[in-house]
């Protein structure tokens, strides 16, 4: 499906995806990149240009939100501020006309699953960001949709909430089975939660994988470089090596690629440090001299200069070579840790 | 040290000008003689009474109070309903509707009064309670317009989004989301579309007769004819009535809608 507003680039442009029931999907991509208004377009706030929207066998493109039956938790929570907690939470019900008894029974049962019994009374400007979308989360999902949407829910809290509400999501999507579409910004956030990640830019899907597939076979310089570290090489690609423009050359799988100028990436955490400059066969090595260190806690990276480029390392802190600035190392890995990518660029 | 004792003075003056003149009247509103002298020589209720027995001057605050009223359904009513029109679409000279929308309380009162004065004898509305109503509407609608279109614009839009996402048709949305989200700057417009009948006098004069003669008329046409401190202790009981609705709106429309008109 296509949205144009019509001024400029469309702001979707030729999105197809399939979600399987149950399944956990990120939208992932910088802002900009079209990944809420495709999310719009799935709840039925922003109608598509083009194409159709189908939920199961049926076609809603044309179907009101209320329609839609799909539950959705915004980044700012978007709790009723006049009503209480459980009114908040009851209202998709009454507006199916469930009864007030079993109203009552989901309701305490949806805040019992948010951690929040015994909330039902407050008012939401009484409560934490945090417990607001809790709240919103209940209230997306006690009329049991089978379908999720989820608009970057923990951009508005702090590292450690966030992360512990990531967690109770995972469970939450793991106990109740519903499919769930997830729009962030946060590759960590995206790797850790997802079965299968959608990789948006500029109103396109550019890659969707699941997250390992994505890490360690990016199709893009892009993909690769929004999600997480990564050294990238462009040069001409030969039998079975990628001539670099300084004259040294980088042995790697060509995968039956055709000769031509090519990109590379390769992942910091896949190379070492070494002080041999004779590189095992299969290896790569490229002589340079340390630039920086940073302590990550579970990782050191490192900052080597090799001639005019920078290459990133990160070392296990248990398997640290101590190396620090000024020391002259060779940066070595596997030739099958090169990742050819699309481009030259 | 002086420079703050020269501004507190300063505030202290400022204040004294802007409250005292209101104040003057209810002193003479307690007199015991009929005669406006400030301080008043001797004190009694007899104003008070004559205020509340006096035929004439109870007819004319029911004639207010029943105008404001009326006043205040068909200017918060139209007003609500305009500022979410407005609110919701979007369309070429849509600046220039706003502009007439809010030009009666741009346009001096006098030439609305004139003009209206002789569209109503033509309407046989001149004189009539009905009339005074529509007159004061007109001033009173544009205040809602802005109160609730202030509350509108406050409103989070995600909001109504979410109520239509968990099954709420346009209806419900609208019944269950924007009216409560607006409710403030409905009140607040309401108060004040009251308060602006109920004080109204220049389209009153022209438009009011005899029978329908409003309180403020009355006033004016009693303090330019005779001397009565009856008008005092109006005066008083207009001062405290309209300080109370003030109160209530403030309280009503905590998120500065009503400082944001007055």
């Amino acid at each position: 499906m296509s949205k144009d507003y019509g001024a400029g680039a469309p702001a979707v442009a030729d999105v197809s995806l399939d979600v399987a029931p149950g399944e956990f999907m990120t939208f992932l991509g910088p802002s900009g990149s079209g990944k809420t208004t495709t999310l719009n377009m799935i709840a039925g706030f922003v109608a598509p240009t083009a194409g159709a929207i189908r939920l199961g066998d049926q076609d809603v493109s044309a179907m009101p939100p209320h329609r839609r039956g799909i539950g959705m938790v915004f980044q700012h929570y978007a709790l009723f501020p006049h009503m209480t907690v459980a009114q908040n939470i009851a209202y998709p019900l009454r507006q199916r006309g469930v009864a007030a008894a079993e109203r009552e029974r989901r309701v305490a049962e949806a805040l019992e699953m948010v951690g929040l019994d015994g909330y039902g009374d407050r008012r939401p400007a009484q409560l934490s960001g945090g417990q607001q979308q809790r709240v919103a989360l209940a209230r997306a999902l006690v009329f049991r949709p089978p379908l999720l949407l989820m608009d970057e829910p923990l951009g508005a809290l702090d590292r450690r909430l966030r992360e512990k509400l990531q967690t109770e999501i995972r469970r939450i999507h793991h106990e109740l089975g519903v499919t769930l579409v997830y729009v962030t910004h946060d590759q960590d956030e995206a790797l850790m939660l997802s079965d299968r990640i959608a990789v948006f830019a500029d109103g396109r899907v550019v890659q969707v994988g699941t997250p390992d597939e994505l890490y360690e076979r990016p199709a893009s310089r892009f993909v690769a470089e929004f999600l997480g570290d990564s050294n990238v090489f462009t040069g001409e690609l030969g039998a079975g090596v990628l001539r670099l423009p300084d004259g040294s050359a980088l042995r790697m799988p060509t995968n039956g690629r055709s000769a031509g100028r090519a990109t590379v990436v390769v992942r910091p955490e896949r190379m070492r440090l070494v002080t041999d400059p004779a590189s095992p066969t299969g290896h790569n090595g490229l002589p340079g001299q340390v630039v920086d260190v940073h302590y990550l806690g579970t990782a050191r990276k490192v900052e080597v200069r090799v001639g005019e480029r920078s290459v990133l390392v990160h070392e296990p802190v248990g398997a640290a070579t101590g190396a620090a600035p000024g020391d002259r190392v060779v940066v070595s890995w596997s030739a099958a840790d090169c990742v050819l990518v699309e481009g030259a660029g | 040290m002086i420079a703050r004792r020269l501004l507190l003075a300063g505030c202290v003056l400022i204040g004294a000008w802007l409250v005292v003149p209101t104040l003057v009247a209810v002193p003479v509103g307690f007199s015991g003689t009929r005669a406006f002298v400030l301080p008043p020589q001797g004190w009694s209720l007899q104003w008070y009474e004559n205020l509340f027995t006096d035929r004439r001057w109870w007819d004319a605050t029911r004639n207010s109070l029943v105008i404001a009223l009326l006043t205040t359904v068909v200017a918060t009513v139209t007003g609500t309903f305009t500022a979410l029109a407005l609110d919701r679409s979007e369309f070429p000279g849509k600046g220039v509707v706003v502009a007439l929308l809010f030009s009666p309380a741009i346009v001096p009162v006098i030439l609305l009064a004139i003009g209206l004065f002789y569209l109503f004898l033509r309407l046989r509305l001149a004189g009539t309670i009905g009339g005074l109503v529509l007159a004061h509407s007109v001033i009173g609608m544009p205040i809602v317009v802005r109160t609730v279109t202030a509350s509108l614009g406050e409103r989070d839009r995600r909001i109504e989004q979410a109520a239509a996402g968990l099954g709420a048709g346009p209806v419900a949305v609208f019944r269950d989301v924007t009216l409560p989200l607006v409710a403030p700057g409905v009140f607040a417009g309401a108060v004040f579309a009251f308060l602006g009948s109920f004080d109204e006098v220049v389209l009153s004069v022209f438009l009011t007769s005899p029978q329908t003669q409003t309180l403020p008329v009355l006033m004016f046409n009693a303090v330019t004819r005779e001397v009565d401190p009856t008008i005092a202790a109006a005066s008083t009981v207009v001062l405290v009535f309209t300080t109370l609705l003030i109160l209530i709106g403030m309280r009503l429309g905590r998120k500065g809608l009503v400082s944001r008109v007055i």
